[in-house]
């Protein structure tokens, strides 16, 4: 089971927790000028990483607050959490 | 003109259930109706008129900050929110200062008094059955915390009245019966 460190409760187990997907997408500005295909684009289109993933949790069974996880979808470490408004961490320069 | 509706909570007032428990270091008892007011709001707009509404009750700080004034409770349960307990006879009251406390603020003011009940956990082996319910050190928890968790896969809000050896349990009426056959039985173990 994850520990998720919950930024207003601390460390919880995973069992209190949603898992709500992929983090940072913004919905578009001007919704109405879209085409289908960008429209379904937004709706639909996650990134399928191998790595740190930047994702969406709400403490369920807690604050029932939505906030940040950093976690590596290989090992499941989570390495950072933050509240909705923060910035993803700048991927590295890779090999 | 308020109507207050009387009446047995699910697990009745004082259930046979929980009065073998002493014998294994446990006290559970029903708390009487109380009235709970959820709250929401941003605490550097609200909190002067909350303290005004509530006999000082003071709602600033972290979320899970639990803080009495008086027979009163505030239980931060977010950022921008809050369950105030109150006497339950008060709770039209207070309900009706905050509201004219609060007017023209971005707040929300909701009387949620039925949502909950509560039972308090006490007797030398509290900390022992909590350990047993949840992963959660529940000894750790300071005199000023509360605590949003689940206990037995019923999400419960639990705050020390007298830590370490008693603590008030808010839970979902729905999940009392649940609760209290899990608390029961966890006996076998203590
Ligand atoms: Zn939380």
């Amino acid at each position: 089971m994850l520990l998720i460190d919950c930024p207003h409760c601390g460390p919880r187990d995973e069992t209190e927790f949603h898992a709500g997907g992929e983090a940072h997408i913004a919905r578009p500005e001007k919704a109405a000028e879209l085409t289908d295909a960008q429209w379904a684009d937004y709706l639909f289109m996650r990134s399928n990483t191998k790595g740190w993933f930047a994702e969406r949790w709400v403490h369920a069974a807690g604050c029932r607050r939505w906030f940040n996880v950093e976690r590596h979808t290989v090992t499941h470490e989570i390495r950072r959490t933050y509240p909705m408004a923060g910035a993803p961490t700048e991927p590295e320069e890779g090999p | 003109m308020d109507r207050v509706v009387q009446g047995q909570g699910p697990l009745g007032d004082d259930p046979p259930m929980f009065a073998d428990l002493a014998a294994h270091g446990l006290t559970v008892s029903v708390v009487p109706p109380l009235g709970q007011i959820n709250l929401r709001g941003l605490d550097h707009e609200i909190a002067q008129a909350v303290a005004a509404a509530c006999n000082g009750l003071d709602v600033t700080g972290p979320t899970n900050r639990c803080v009495a004034a008086g027979a009163s409770w505030s239980l931060c349960l977010g950022p921008d929110e809050w369950l105030l307990v109150v006497p339950k006879h008060d709770t039209n009251d207070t309900a009706r200062d905050l509201a004219a406390g609060l007017a023209g603020k971005h707040a929300s003011i909701v009387d949620v008094s039925s949502n909950r009940i509560a039972l308090d956990v006490g007797g030398p082996k509290a900390v022992s059955l909590f350990s047993s319910l949840t992963s959660l050190d529940i000894s750790d928890l300071g005199p000023d915390r509360c605590v949003q968790t689940m206990l037995a896969k019923a999400q419960v809000i639990i705050h020390p009245l007298a830590a370490p050896t008693t603590y008030r349990v808010f839970l979902r009426p729905s999940y009392a019966r649940h609760l209290a056959d899990v608390i029961v039985d966890a006996t076998r173990f203590l």
